[in-house]
């Protein structure tokens, strides 16, 4: 790896911000995917580690829903009383599927997102959430829906000089719920071949959430499959089949080392109706 | 390339040394501290063998930097004995015939210190998913498993 030609470690965000507006610097957080990625390219790069930044780490309650600091682990978030809640159980679910017991100690949440990996198991949960996406530079701070900061494999909204600082979860309606399952090969320490989300609102009109990992350049939302639910008058087996079906339809996999683009098909039908028949209890 | 004088602090002691900003914990405890004891297998986070304890937790040695991991406490598989007399979990680990080649044993150690030292009652499903990131070619983890169970009970903390 010696195109590692320095190491900086900030200690606050502006300090962060403020080293990344530099050409050939990059975000050293937990480390797991960067130091692997980094040992097959051959560009000098100065890394800056922002593990020391207090205000980036941790889980809050705030006003307006759950604030998430970039760099708090996934083993932190695993033990969080929060993420137990029913509404929260995809992420949770998400989050211990990532790796292993030594992975989560290391990896952030903002490192799984940021790496922008169409199989990132907590991507799928958050979008089914409505999360946002906090993004500062040294001058400013601007949100957006996550589901506009993956722009493809590898590939985010961040800008030079920018950094993923927060995800910030809108509070869910009392006594909603959620689910995440992942197809792998192995149980433990594996990339899914298909994720599936769903998150069911408890409000007075019918609002289903349904976000899939690992079937399409980016974890994405699939709408159509979401209305067909939303605007039924009753959920029956039928209109969840149907759900499933649209959702396998919208779906872009690829064939590659972990599963051919077939058989994610089925899997994205198969997971997606055991997803929402667990949700809807049918 | 810069060369970056640090302070690592392994099982208690400080260790004053000189590395390059790339280079791997795993490396500079094996290469330069000589402390052998923490193997490196897959050098991609996969298979468990260099793990160590950083502030008590257990982490791929392989997947951190030598200078990100100044100002924390680590604790190598050197740490886990005394005066020469094996940790509990090691004596267990023994006792049950849960070693076959080795290689992945001291990682393993660190990990079932790891999660004894936050759940010292584990069911066997936390067992099997405590120690899901220290792979063994040889023994099949039912020995494993069986000395983990042995090592839980009366489990003190030993050694930190």
């Amino acid at each position: 790896m010696s195109e590692i030609v320095d190491y900086r470690r900030a200690d606050t965000i502006q300090e962060a911000c403020t080293l990344l507006e530099q050409p050939s610097t990059r975000v050293l957080a937990g480390g797991t995917d960067i130091l692997l990625r980094l040992n097959r390219s051959t560009d000098p790069v100065t890394l800056v580690d922002i593990t020391a930044i207090q205000e980036m780490t941790g889980i809050r309650q705030e006003q307006d829903g759950i604030r998430i600091g970039a760099m708090t682990r996934l083993a932190d978030m695993a033990r969080a009383a929060i993420f137990q809640q029913p509404v929260y159980r995809a992420l949770f679910q998400g989050t211990i599927q990532i790796g292993s017991p030594q992975i989560r100690n290391l990896a952030s949440i903002g490192g799984n997102l940021c790496n922008a990996a169409p199989s990132a198991d907590t991507a799928a949960p958050l979008l089914a959430l409505d999360a946002q996406a906090e993004i500062t530079s040294r001058k400013c701070i601007r949100y957006i829906p996550l589901a506009e900061f993956f722009l493809g494999p590898g590939k985010t909204a961040l800008t030079q000089g920018e950094m993923l600082t927060s995800i910030l979860i809108p509070t869910p309606a009392a006594g909603s719920r959620s689910v995440y399952l992942k197809h792998s090969t192995r149980r433990a320490m594996d990339l899914a071949f298909v994720g599936v989300a769903v998150v069911l609102q408890n409000t007075a009109e019918r609002q289903t959430a349904i976000a899939l990992s690992a079937v399409a350049p980016t974890p994405i939302r699939v709408s159509a499959a979401e209305q067909v639910i939303n605007q039924a008058k009753d959920v029956t087996e039928a209109i969840l089949m149907k759900a499933a079906r649209l959702s396998a339809e919208t779906a872009r996999p690829i064939s590659d080392i972990r599963s051919t683009a077939a058989y994610r098909g089925e899997m994205i039908n198969v997971l997606t109706l055991r997803a929402l028949r667990q949700i809807f209890e049918c | 390339m810069m060369l970056k004088s640090i302070t690592l602090v392994v099982n208690n002691r400080s260790y004053p040394v000189d590395v390059e900003p790339d280079e791997l914990l795993v490396d500079v405890l094996r290469e330069k501290l000589l402390l052998t004891g923490t193997k490196k297998g897959c050098g991609t986070g996969d298979c468990g063998a260099c793990t160590v304890l950083m502030d008590g937790r257990n982490v791929t040695s392989c997947l951190v930097l030598a200078v990100a991991a100044e100002g924390k406490s680590i604790t190598t598989i050197e740490g886990m004995t005394s005066d020469g007399k094996l940790h509990s979990i090691q004596q267990s680990l023994l006792d049950h015939h849960a070693i076959q080649c080795g290689y992945c044993t001291p990682g393993l150690v660190l990990s079932t210190k790891a999660l004894l030292d936050e759940n010292p009652d584990p069911s066997e499903d936390e067992i099997r998913r405590g120690i899901s990131g220290n792979l063994c070619r040889c023994t099949g983890y039912q020995k494993i498993v069986e000395a983990v169970k042995a090592a839980a009970k009366d489990y003190d903390g030993g050694l930190s």
